[in-house]
């Protein structure tokens, strides 16, 4: 289902919202943050949005009046791989709409979805373990009112295993971000031991 | 990478009311007073294109997870539509196409005589926003529509006093 959070997201990529905004850092950006001291933003007016630096992007997380708070930097051809570069001070843009919901993440949590959840409940977050958030494939019939998201988890040695998965979320980061979708899986389904595999697709109707 | 599907029988999600036994629409268990709906597939007649993008690479997937993403019982294509696909073109990598027409039992690569899109034509208009075999917007338009080279000359189409409907998604 499409929490309240989806929405919100859909409505701002769809319809419109604040155009974006270009500028330039006063400091060295972080692996999180980039500075721009002669901005009088909004408090998290662009949560959501996606900043670009010099050859890589990060998805809004938060801002205060001057500091943009970034879940990571992305290198844009592997987004779901390892963290892109921190860039250099110089030229930003925020662009307009919001960053794609294109990460999948699992739960054993079988309770069911509920529009008001901001977060994954008990989401698998093992570092390095093969059922934690990844990026989906995506599939679209043209013309057709509907596309799916599609992740292929495969369970390693890092893995807490045995675990049974009940419930997923689509989520715009591969850390953190918004959660725009909750669905309980069609059937629970277990993971025994390393090398297990599990096949889930989202599919999502306008 | 993206993967072309060949696809004659698209399936068109649509979330339905489900309905009691005297045919009205039974409310959601939860107590919310959302009225309860299950997901059906339409079939659309027509000949489509199902463009896959996979992530490769760094965080992306290896061949076999590509095998089960797309072929496999809860991939994705089972959810795009009633039928096998025409055929499945993958121009990154014929290894991968070669594989997956194997798997999902079609033609590898876009056969003689395949009436809709080409694997081209679905991508760019998936981009452009408009559905292959569609006429032009020109053709759209009435023949009497005012040209811009009018409207620079001075035409004035006749405006109507009339309320705007009310638009909803």
């Amino acid at each position: 289902m499409k929490v309240n959070v989806g929405n919100d997201a859909q409505a701002r990529q769809m319809g419109g919202d604040i155009v974006g905004v270009t500028g330039t850092t006063t400091s060295s950006p972080t692996g999180t943050t980039a500075s721009d001291t002669g901005k009088a933003w909004t408090s998290n007016q662009w949560a959501g949005h996606v900043i670009v630096m010099a050859g890589v992007f990060g998805v809004i997380v938060s801002n205060t009046s001057t500091v943009a708070t970034v879940d990571r930097w992305y290198n844009p051809a592997t987004p779901g791989g390892a963290a892109g570069s921190t860039p250099a001070s110089g030229v930003y843009q925020i662009l307009g709409g919001g960053a794609p919901a294109i990460f999948m993440g699992l739960t054993a949590d079988s309770g069911a979805a509920n529009a008001t959840d901001t977060t994954l409940p008990s989401e698998i977050t093992t570092a390095g373990g093969g059922l934690i958030r990844k990026i989906c494939a995506y599939a679209h019939t043209t013309g057709v009112a509907s596309y799916t998201l599609t992740a292929v988890f495969t369970a390693n040695g890092t893995d807490s295993l045995p675990v049974t998965v009940a419930k997923m979320g689509i989520f715009t980061s591969l850390l953190s971000g918004q959660m725009l979708f909750e669905t309980l899986l069609s059937a629970p389904a277990t993971f025994n031991t390393s090398g297990d595999q599990l096949t889930v697709t989202e599919s999502v109707t306008n | 990478m993206h993967i072309f599907l060949g696809n004659t029988a698209a399936k068109a999600w649509q979330n339905a009311p489900v309905l009691d036994a005297d045919g009205k629409p039974q409310l959601h268990p939860d107590g919310s007073g959302a009225v309860l709906t299950e997901e059906r597939a339409a079939r659309l007649d027509g000949s489509r294109v199902t463009i896959v993008t996979v992530p490769t690479g760094d965080g992306g997937y290896s061949r076999l997870q590509i095998l089960s993403a797309v072929a496999g019982p809860d991939g994705l294509w089972v959810r795009h539509s009633h039928e096998p696909p025409a055929w499945v073109a993958v121009p990154e990598s014929i290894p991968t196409q070669d594989l997956l027409a194997e798997e999902l039992g079609c033609p590898s690569g876009v056969p003689e005589g395949w009436d809709g899109p080409s694997p081209t034509e679905a991508l760019a208009s998936e981009s452009a926003g408009v559905v292959p075999g569609d006429p032009p917007v020109s053709e759209l338009l009435p023949t009497d529509y005012p040209t811009d080279a009018a409207l620079d000359a001075g035409f004035k189409p006749e405006v109507q006093a009339a309320s705007s409907p009310e638009v909803t998604a």
